[in-house]
């Protein structure tokens, strides 16, 4: 009789992972945690390098022949033109206080996604052919060749990293991985390695003035439709203006506020309040957009779309501008506008027409966000605001990654919710300010086809959100970014299915009692407000 | 599991040692370093998956003990299940704790000093164990199916917006606003359209 086999003989079923070394460890494109490379033709418009029809997934990525002298050249340029770079590439000494710090980290337990791993990635080719130890020495100095493989581990992680900064808060050194990605990115991009989700934004930016690609009539026709929308809910008439020269003020919100929801409320809620306090301020069909998907391209692709808002303030003849409710809208403007487009010495200090405020931080760039626009009409009692409008939801607030730590918009919003609802609950502290942790869909990874990946990496901000759900039945996350607004929903569905996301204006437009108005028996999502029909049948 | 009395003060008695293994068990499938830090005890917040996987755990080990009803079971599988229906690993590893523990339990039974007394009563926690299973089966399943469903709602969402910018871009009237506003309605995310 044969012998019987012991129970593990008989299926192999091993759950653990693989023992190799990172370096020896292969990516495994998996569908759900990828995206989708950039369209030839999105390419073309803006002249990237190498456009052409490929898939992650293919095993021959199409690449220039040359295409290892092409990045280590981009390198070398890189390394002499930013010190910052340089600095970031020898200074690390590998502590391990930024690795649990990424929420793609934290959400996956990949150790490529520990900040100082995916630098790694970069640093290795670095040392291997920028340092004498590991030209001498190789892969003992930590050093490695540059091959497909690694240009295969570079795209799968630095298309995984949403630049969001949070790392960078708990280095001692002050390194900024993201600055790391950025460069990344800008090398990936020298031989057409690049995704959809950021490229034809760029591409539609460029042409037509916003992500979307729609043409001034669309732009137009949309605003009237937020605008009857209005009428419908407050029968108050409101007349936004497009490329109106000499208007005092440029505003220029994300167009995804235009035409997704819940951005669109938002948006309504901004433009209710520019007309009840008689702001003369212009929108334009030609900068039509706030954000700036050229930060998750190149420094070149930065300064060319930003380059638009500035070209239209000038020719406007605008005093000041405003931007809208989005994320890296303000690192853009906050850390690169003034230098890469500045001086904007045909511009005015921003000055709040209503209560004579000067935006002194903003001397430079001559653009202040709306939050803090808001918070100063509100400090100085210039709108009149019924918080119980918002008394059917009790909300959170989420800190977006830009905002917070690349501009230190902290209290503005806070002072603001405190103003415009009566239940307001903060997260832990640990998940909010500086530290507050991303959507998961930063930096261009807010597509759908890598959902997987989005779900992991927003787990930390997913599980804040539940505490303060089951703590104090939070109902709604409010936010102030355009990319948090499209991505937070789905994670809330995932993770706590019973709390929505809304823009902080769109509570600002609730709670605004607006000159001659009707009743208000609905908010902006025209769901009926809480109180309302009582108050009617009485 | 019911009226097995030595097996379930076995499991009482045990309850730390067993729930350290396992949860070491459990953080098995993730790379050395990660299950260090999973393992480790930072706080909820700052180690979901950690805290997620210990409550879980311990939640469905007291199940074993208790006799809990199955949506208590479910959604302790749930927590721990959720997050791997998202990570970096295949269905078998995502519900390998299960079996996990049944082999916990069997070594560790077979080495105590009521060997003989644990064997009456251990079919009844096979029994239970295999029931877990296939509950687990069906969370898991739910979870990789409310992601599908959102892929779904996101793509709908997109086609949504397209729409709007459609009637937008050849003069938006009336009834196609109401049109979008109707839409706006009826697709929410989780609820197929």
């Amino acid at each position: 009789m044969a012998k019987l086999p012991k129970p593990e003989e008989l299926i192999q079923v091993d759950h653990r992972p693989p023992k190799s070394d990172w370096m020896d460890t292969p990516v495994n494109f998996k569908p759900g945690t990828w995206l989708y490379a950039g369209k030839a033709e999105s390419l073309q418009t803006v002249g990237l390098a190498n456009p052409r029809k490929w898939s992650p997934e293919d095993e021959d990525w199409k690449l220039p022949e040359n295409w290892r002298e092409i990045i280590l050249e981009g390198l070398r340029e890189r390394l002499d033109k930013y010190r910052s770079l340089r600095l970031f590439m020898d200074i690390c000494v590998r502590c391990g206080a930024c690795a649990d710090k990424c929420h793609f980290y934290i959400g996956s337990g990949d150790p490529k996604n520990m900040p100082v791993l995916r630098a790694e990635l970069l640093r290795s080719v670095y040392r291997r052919d920028f340092t004498t130890a590991g030209k001498l020495l190789g892969r003992l100095a930590g050093g490695r060749d540059l091959t497909v493989d690694v240009l295969k581990e570079w795209f799968y992680y630095f298309y995984q990293c949403t630049e969001c900064r949070r790392c960078s808060v708990f280095c001692p050194y002050g390194i900024d991985t993201a600055e790391i990605t950025m460069i990344g990115r800008e090398l990936l991009n020298l031989i057409g390695l690049n995704i959809d989700w950021v490229v034809t934004p760029v591409a539609n930016c460029y042409m037509k003035g916003n992500h979307l690609g729609i043409q001034p009539h669309g732009l137009v026709d949309s605003m009237d439709f937020l605008v009857e929308n209005i009428r419908d809910v407050t029968s108050v008439t409101i007349a936004p203006t497009f490329n109106r020269k000499g208007a005092e003020i440029l505003y220029v919100p994300p167009s995804g506020d235009v035409f997704a929801d819940p951005g669109t409320y938002g948006l309504m809620g901004q433009l209710m309040l520019f007309h009840e306090i008689g702001l003369d301020y212009t929108l334009s069909t030609y900068a039509s957009e706030g954000g700036n998907f050229g930060l998750f391209t190149s420094h070149e692709m930065v300064k060319r779309l930003n380059a638009k808002i500035y070209a239209e303030a000038r020719r406007l003849g605008v005093k000041w501008i405003l931007g809208g409710e989005c994320g890296h809208m303000w690192r853009v403007i906050h850390q690169y506008m003034d230098t890469m487009n500045g001086p904007a010495d045909f511009l005015s200090t921003p000055v709040s027409p209503l209560t004579g405020t000067v935006f002194e931080h903003a001397r430079s760039t001559k653009m202040i966000h709306v939050v803090e626009f808001t918070a100063d009409l509100i400090k100085h009692n210039k709108i009149t605001l019924d918080p119980s409008r918002n008394d059917s939801l009790k909300v959170t607030f989420h800190d977006s990654c830009n905002p917070a730590r690349a501009v230190g918009l902290l209290e503005e919003p806070r002072y603001i919710l405190k103003n415009v609802c009566r239940n307001f609950y903060e997260m832990p502290d640990e998940t909010i300010r500086e530290k507050t942790f991303c959507c998961g869909g930063g930096a261009g990874l807010g597509a759908d086809e890598n959902m997987e990946m989005r779900m992991r990496g927003g787990l930390p901000r997913a599980n804040a959100v539940e505490y303060v759900r089951d703590r104090h039945g939070v109902n709604m996350l409010a936010c102030i970014c355009a990319i948090d607004r499209a991505t937070l929903p789905p994670l809330m569905h995932y993770w706590v299915p019973d709390v929505e996301v809304c823009s902080l204006h769109e509570l600002v437009g609730n709670a605004l009692v607006m000159t001659g108005e009707a009743p208000r028996t609905m908010n902006l999502r025209f769901e009926p407000l809480a109180g309302a029909e009582g108050e009617q049948d009485a | 599991m019911e009226n097995q009395e030595c097996l379930r003060e076995w499991l009482k008695a045990n309850r730390d040692a067993v729930l350290k293994e396992w949860l070491a068990c459990c953080f098995e499938v993730y790379p050395a370093g990660a299950a260090g830090f999973m393992q480790g005890s930072a706080s909820s917040f700052a180690n979901p998956v950690g805290s997620r996987t210990r409550k879980s755990i311990e939640a469905l080990y007291d199940g074993l003990v208790q006799n809990i009803d199955t949506a208590k079971l479910q959604a302790s599988l749930d927590l721990i299940l959720r997050v791997r229906a998202v990570q970096d690993m295949k269905p078998s590893q995502a519900l390998g704790f299960i079996p996990g523990l049944r082999h916990i339990l069997q070594s560790r039974r077979t080495t105590a000093k009521n060997a003989a007394a644990l064997g009456q009563d251990w079919p009844a926690a096979e029994l239970w164990l295999d029931q877990l299973t296939l509950l687990a089966f069906d969370v898991y399943q739910a979870c990789r199916e409310n992601l599908h469903q959102i892929q779904l709602a996101a793509l709908t969402k997109r086609c949504q917006t397209i729409e709007r910018m459609i009637p937008a871009a050849s003069g938006g009237d009336e009834p196609e606003r109401d049109m979008v506003n109707a839409e706006r309605e009826r697709c929410k995310y989780g609820e197929t359209p």
